[in-house]
């Protein structure tokens, strides 16, 4: 029979290191996808998830509810994204009108023509591409409503729950995603990249 | 979205991801069916959201020291599931690590030389000169086969949680840092016998000269003599040279 998180968390902190291992890669896979998703970028998600992990590793000891720890791990990786963001600086940071100039939607165009003319959406390389598009477009949004938009959608969060991850009202997340949506829906329809029904 | 819909902005995320109450959701359809701009606010979002859905899950390519399977690793009692063999490694590799570190000792405080296999350590500026002689200074000097450096860092009690690649990097980086150290090392000991040597060959140029010298004196000392007695016996005075014996008695 698995041990549970608190099983875990309460062997970790008594010294036993592969606890620990078991734990991380529970949430390894959950961790990555969503730091990937909030910085936008491969490379910087593999160093984002060691740095969460080593946080995750080194704080364990304050966690105060051990029944908690998805809820904090994500929290750590929430913070960690967003100081790695914040220190990159306004540079990289994509606005909709960088996405739209130099080109960038010329060549997003093409892309888009060649996936309705050639690619089903199951094959593959039109995941990674549509990934590779919604994370550009991703980061448009701010940083409170990508978060919240993250959570909800690829994580299974309710509102409720990433307000109580977040610490801030349940309304402040809803409205979080609610213009979230519509801001990415406007970025998606400049792309001309909407869901073919 | 008209002013009077902005009641409702929060409620259709919730709406959307159908997490109104009952009879909530059913006022909110209510509400679709009548305002046509909330209803198309709402498709858009659905829209966008079913694309969102669309970008799934990729396997993490993280692998963290602890990630591997080890299979031939000894089976321990509190270990299961995945074992850490790169952790092993990592413990493997500490040794390692305390020789970077006495390394690093060498290269700042100590003197370190290698007697056929055998390295022994100085601390401090005592025992260059002593260290010259075969086996060094007992009291100044240390041995790496001793383990006193080596002993040092391996008090470490926590290992970092680094992934594979990582680890391999920091040890391939360790490597060459401990190469370095031993590069530097080995250059400060040439430089420093061919110091030694250099000192050598002056004093040995100042003793060839000292010793010329002497015997130069000596050699005159003699020939004074020699022609001091050579004249007291009534002889007519030695031409210069003859002293030599090549030219004999006349």
């Amino acid at each position: 029979m698995s041990r549970t998180d608190e099983v875990l968390v309460a062997q970790v902190l008594e010294g036993d290191r592969c606890a620990f291992n078991e734990l991380i890669g529970r949430w390894e896979k959950g961790l990555y996808n969503f730091i990937l998703r909030m910085v936008g970028r491969e490379e910087d998600a593999n160093d984002l998830v060691q740095e969460t992990i080593l946080r995750v590793y080194r704080r364990l000891g304050q966690l105060r509810e051990p029944s908690a720890f998805p809820s904090w791990i994500f929290r750590i990786a929430r913070n960690v994204s967003r100081d790695s963001l914040r220190s990159r600086g306004n540079r990289v940071m994509v606005s909709a009108d960088d996405l739209m100039e130099k080109g960038a939607e010329q060549i997003l165009d093409e892309r888009i023509d060649r996936f309705q003319r050639t690619a089903q959406p199951d094959q593959a390389a039109y995941r990674a591409e549509l990934g590779e598009i919604l994370a550009k477009a991703l980061q448009t949004l701010s940083e409170e409503q990508r978060t919240a938009i993250i959570m909800r959608e690829y994580h299974g969060y309710s509102s409720a729950e990433i307000a109580q991850v977040l610490d801030i009202p349940v309304g402040t997340v809803r409205s979080r995603i609610f213009h979230g949506l519509r801001n990415l829906g406007r970025i998606l329809r400049r792309l001309r990249l909407e869901e073919r029904e | 979205m008209a002013d009077h819909c902005t009641e409702w902005e929060e409620r259709l995320a919730a709406f959307l991801y159908g997490e109104l109450e009952p009879a909530e959701a059913d006022r909110m359809r209510a509400h679709l069916d009548r305002c046509d701009r909330c209803r198309n606010v709402f498709h858009e979002m659905k829209g966008t959201e079913a694309l969102l859905r669309r970008w799934e899950d990729v396997d993490s390519p993280v692998r963290h020291m602890l990630a591997d399977a080890g299979e031939s690793r000894p089976a321990a009692s509190s270990r299961r599931g995945r074992s850490p063999s790169a952790a092993r490694r990592l413990r493997a590799a500490l040794p390692l690590l305390g020789a970077a570190a006495a390394l690093l000792l060498l290269v700042l405080h100590a003197d370190f030389r290698k007697e056929g296999n055998r390295y022994s350590l100085s601390f401090g500026g005592g025992g260059r000169e002593e260290g010259m002689s075969p086996g060094g200074d007992p009291a100044g000097g240390s041995t790496l086969d001793e383990g006193v450096p080596l002993a040092l860092p391996v008090s470490a009690k926590r290992v970092d949680y680094v992934d594979r690649d990582e680890f391999f990097r920091s040890q391939a980086e360790l490597i060459r840092f401990v190469a370095t150290l031993i590069r530097e090392s080995e250059d400060r000991q040439v430089e420093h016998l061919s110091g030694l040597l250099r000192d050598y060959v002056k004093e040995v140029e100042v003793q060839r000269r000292d010793d010329l010298g002497a015997f130069g004196a000596k050699v005159d000392s003699v020939e004074r003599k020699a022609r001091a007695e050579f004249e007291a016996l009534g002889a007519a005075p030695l031409e210069a040279g003859d002293a030599d014996g090549e030219g004999g008695a006349k």
